[in-house]
Formats: C-alpha cells, sequence, structure tokens
C-alpha cells in the first residue's frame, strides 16, 4: 500500500513541471464554461419548460460538467490508463511495468488518481470558486448533497477508470485502438450527460440509457450537486454507482489476468 | 517577379517530393474518414438533439447549424492539409531541423510547407461539405451561381485566416520556447466558434472572434451572408477577403521579424 501514495506523488511532480500550462489551462477551463453558460442562457431564453429546471440549477449543472471533464480527462494525457497501455505496448515498455512488483490495474490506477487529484486541486477547484464568483454558479443546498456530491464523483472516477482499463485491454489485442477510442469517447460523450442532458433525449433513448453505465459518470453526480434528486435518491444513485463500479473493475480485473497469462507465455 | 516564379516553381518541387514518399506509406483513407466522422459526431449529435428539442438556437435552425458546422470544417482542412507543418515550427527548432533550411538556398518558410502534404486532411474537407450539403437540403436554401463564388471566396480566406493565426501562434516559438500551451486555449476558442453562432456569446467574445483572433471568418460570417441572416451587416461579411489579406500581410512581416532575430537552439 505504500507505494500507491509514491506513483501519486511522481505524478503530482510531473504535472508540477509546466506552471504557465497549467494557468492556461485554467483559462480554457473558463473559457469553456462561459461557453456552457451562454448556451443555456439562450436556450432557457427561448423555452424554459423544455430546459426543465431553473436557470441557475441549469447552468450550474453544464458547468460542472465541464469542470469534471477537466478532472476525469487530466491534462497529462498518458495518465489515462487506455492511452498509457496503447504507448507502452506501442513501444514496447510494457515490460518494464509488468516487472513491478504490483498489478498492473493498481499501477494505473494510482497514476490517474495522482494526475487527477493535481488537476481536481490545482485547475477545478479555482475554475469551481471563479464560476462561483462570476459565473453564478450555485453551491449544492447543504452539506449533505455536498459530501453526496464528493463521494458519487469519486464513484464515478472509478467507473471511467475500469471502461478506460478494459479499453486499454484492447491494445493487448490490437495494437492500434485509434478509431476505437474515438467511438468509445463519443458515445461517453453522448451518454453520459455530460454534453446534453440525458432528459432531453427521445424516450426510447432515455429507456436505453438507463441501462448502461455511462450516465453514472456525469449524470449522477451532477443531479446530486444540483438536488435535482431528492435526498433519499442519493443513496440509491450512489448505490448503482458502486455496483458498476464493482462490476467494470472486476472486468478488467480478470481479464487483466488472462491476458497476462498468455503474455508471460508468448514472452518465453 | 523573377524571384516569384521562382518561388513557385520550388513549391511545386517540394511537394512532389513529398507526394513521392507520402504515396509509399498510403494509409488507409477510409479508416481516416471513419476517424473524422467519430470525432464530429457527438458534435452533431449534440446540435441535433438542442435543435429537436427547442427548434432553433440563438434563431438558427438545424440547416443552418450545420452550415456553420461544416464551413468551418472546410475552411480548416485547407490548413491541415497544406500548412499542418506550420505549427510544428517549435518541434522543428527544438530539434535542430530549421536550421538545415537556413543552409539552403530556397526560403525557409517554402521548405516548412512543402515538405508535408497531408491527404488525410481531405476527409475534413468532405464531411464538410457533406454538411454543408445536408444542411442546405434541410433549409431549402438554394444558392445560385453568385452565392457559390462567395462561397468559393469565404473558404479562400477563411483558408488563409486559419493558416495565419496558426503561423502566428507558433511564431510564438521564437520568442518563449513552450508556446504549446497556448494552443490548447485557442482549441476552445475554435470549438466555440465552430459550433455555435457567436451571438450568444455576448459582444465581448464577439469582438475577440472578429478583430483580434479572427475565426468568426471561417464560418459565422459567411454563413450569415449566404444564409441570408440577420446577425451580422452584409458588408462586415464581405469583409472576408480583406481580413485575410490583412492576416496575411502580419505574418509575412512577423516571420521575417523572427527570422532575423532567429539564433539557433544549439548554438
Amino acid at each position: 500500500m505504500r507505494t500507491f501514495p509514491a506513483f501519486l506523488k511522481a505524478q503530482q511532480r510531473f504535472a508540477g513541471l509546466y506552471r504557465m500550462d497549467f494557468l492556461l489551462k485554467l483559462l480554457y477551463g473558463m473559457l469553456a464554461m462561459y461557453g456552457v453558460r451562454s448556451l443555456w442562457v439562450v436556450l432557457y431564453a427561448q423555452d424554459p419548460a423544455i430546459v426543465g429546471r431553473s436557470l441557475p440549477s441549469m447552468i450550474t449543472y453544464a458547468m460542472l460538467a465541464v469542470a469534471l471533464d477537466i478532472i476525469f480527462y487530466p491534462s497529462a494525457l498518458d495518465a489515462a490508463p487506455q492511452n498509457y497501455i496503447s504507448e507502452q505496448v506501442r513501444t514496447g515498455r510494457i515490460d518494464t511495468d509488468l516487472l513491478r512488483p504490483m498489478d498492473l490495474q493498481i499501477q494505473l490506477l494510482s497514476r490517474n488518481v495522482g494526475a487527477a487529484i493535481f488537476s481536481a486541486l490545482w485547475l477545478v477547484l479555482p475554475a469551481w470558486l471563479l464560476g462561483v464568483l462570476l459565473l453564478g454558479m450555485e453551491l449544492p443546498p447543504d452539506i449533505y448533497y455536498g459530501v453526496g456530491f464528493l463521494v458519487s464523483a469519486m464513484l464515478s472516477f472509478l467507473i471511467l477508470f475500469s471502461l478506460n482499463f478494459l479499453l486499454g485491454m484492447v491494445c493487448f489485442a490490437t495494437v492500434n485502438i485509434g478509431q476505437i477510442t474515438m467511438a468509445y469517447s463519443g458515445m461517453i460523450t453522448i451518454l453520459s450527460g455530460k454534453l446534453i442532458p440525458n432528459w432531453l433525449y427521445p424516450e426510447w433513448m432515455q429507456t436505453l440509457i438507463r441501462f448502461l453505465p455511462f450516465r453514472c459518470i456525469f449524470e449522477t453526480p451532477l443531479n446530486i450537486y444540483t438536488a435535482a434528486v431528492t435526498g433519499r435518491q442519493i443513496p440509491k444513485g450512489l448505490l448503482l454507482q458502486t455496483i458498476w463500479a464493482a462490476v467494470l473493475f472486476g472486468m478488467g480485473h480478470l481479464l487483466w489476468k488472462g491476458m497476462h497469462r498468455r503474455l508471460t507465455v508468448q514472452g518465453g | 517577379m523573377k524571384e516569384f516564379w521562382f518561388h513557385i516553381k520550388m513549391y511545386g518541387a517540394l511537394l512532389k517530393m513529398t507526394m513521392r514518399s507520402m504515396l509509399q506509406y498510403r494509409a488507409d483513407f477510409w479508416m481516416s474518414l471513419v476517424s473524422v466522422v467519430l470525432l464530429n459526431g457527438a458534435n452533431i449529435i449534440q446540435l441535433s438533439v438542442i435543435s429537436w428539442r427547442f427548434h432553433s438556437l440563438g434563431g438558427w435552425s438545424v440547416g443552418e447549424l450545420l452550415v456553420l458546422y461544416g464551413m468551418f470544417m472546410v475552411a480548416w482542412s485547407i490548413f491541415s492539409i497544406f500548412f499542418r507543418k506550420l505549427s510544428k515550427i517549435e518541434e522543428e527548432i527544438v530539434n535542430g531541423v530549421f536550421d538545415i533550411y537556413l543552409l539552403r538556398p530556397v526560403s525557409p518558410f517554402l521548405q516548412l510547407v512543402g515538405g508535408d502534404i497531408n491527404h488525410i486532411g481531405l476527409c475534413d474537407t468532405f464531411m464538410g461539405l457533406a454538411l454543408v450539403a445536408a444542411g442546405l437540403a434541410k433549409t431549402g436554401v438554394r444558392w445560385d451561381m453568385e452565392h457559390i463564388l462567395w462561397f468559393v471566396v469565404f473558404i479562400l480566406s477563411g483558408g488563409v485566416i486559419v493558416v495565419c493565426i496558426r503561423f502566428l501562434i507558433s511564431c510564438l516559438a521564437f520568442w518563449i520556447t513552450k508556446a504549446k500551451a497556448l494552443s490548447s486555449l485557442f482549441t476552445q476558442l475554435y470549438l466555440l466558434t465552430q459550433k455555435y453562432p457567436v451571438t450568444i456569446f455576448g459582444k465581448v467574445f464577439r469582438v475577440l472572434v472578429t478583430g483580434i483572433v479572427p475565426v468568426a471568418y471561417l464560418n459565422f460570417y459567411p454563413a450569415t451572408y449566404l444564409m441570408g441572416k440577420p446577425d451580422a451587416p452584409p458588408w462586415l461579411c464581405m469583409l472576408s477577403p480583406v481580413v485575410a489579406f490583412v492576416m496575411a500581410g502580419i505574418s509575412a512581416l512577423v516571420w521575417r521579424q523572427g527570422m532575423r532575430r532567429y539564433d539557433s537552439c544549439g548554438g
């Protein structure tokens, strides 16, 4: 367990190298938040009934989605498991990862968590603060929702990581995952409630989305933060997230065990 | 004048050489087309869902939004097909390739852009044109000869503008050695302009993308004029070639200044 903080620290140090980078990224985040805010202000003015919630609640939802997105797609892109694996497999350096006396999945999780914590602290926290102060972002109604949101966001991260790891496993089968990655991230963008709130979709699509894990990544935490769900529904949402996280993480674990056995045999 | 033709001839020769080496690795064109569709698919779906639900966005119907999005792609592809190398100046300087250009008796600029042609960028052109066509079909607007001529002028001007913007950003590499971070900020600016009519972002944003980083001339002003939208006066839209000309002039000045100041990384 001691190795985990070490990986974390290494990632932090790495990300800290580019301070100018981070200032510009903060601006980037602010611009993106301003963009979605303007979009929903205009749409709300056009037809508040279709938006289906108050304007402050809607722009909070949209801007927080942008902020979460920054944490989930960390600036050090190679921290994301699928990119890391594909790069290591392509260059043949994956064997150094396998030599470490630690499960690959845990290694990658530590790496990813390190990058995410860094961008959460240095990028998203200031962006969120500025959002609240300047762009009219709301706070969660009380501490219960606030904590619920934080827990939910962590579970979201775990679900996304597990999905990414599964995608990374595909790398071992086919070295080039370019198109698959694009289709995959397109799917997440569309089905997670990040770009389009799911309640705007036609009925049949909403039903479909209900059975997929993607909505747990953005919609669940965002709905908790904006109090679009009642306090009683929060534990239910968290439970569903936990189940998805456990299933997907477990699947990744099993797949990797099988894959690892094969790799060892091939490598001699 | 003689010098001018010499440069043109050299560019042609360089392109021919590059083409020959590119054809050796004929990357799968169709796979790239799939990538382009996938990359833009989420945005197209988002715009469609929004306009299906709200009927329009800031007064723009779904067809008009598709024209907006598509024109941006087409103008942008001029950059990605012919001038992609311009955004790699920093890299070339850092790894010393740029010094080689200075030793040869042909303009370093030509060597830089002539050394690369990216036929995969054509996928953007095709998808952009398809979106424009789909948008026109959706709105039922018919373009006559004059519109089509203006379309060509707009696309060419837009191409020049995007090339100049990307070039100027990467020219910062002559002054500061880490210009890469800046480009991610600009990416967001491009994305907002590409997807939405810039009128929804308020005055400051509009001034920014009109007069400072004139990306609105890639799609917003052209589409406003061609689709007969009331979002901007026609004369402002028709300024497009002038803006392109000014941008090119600034770029040329900056390039010369940068070349004078340049001393190699290694030395």
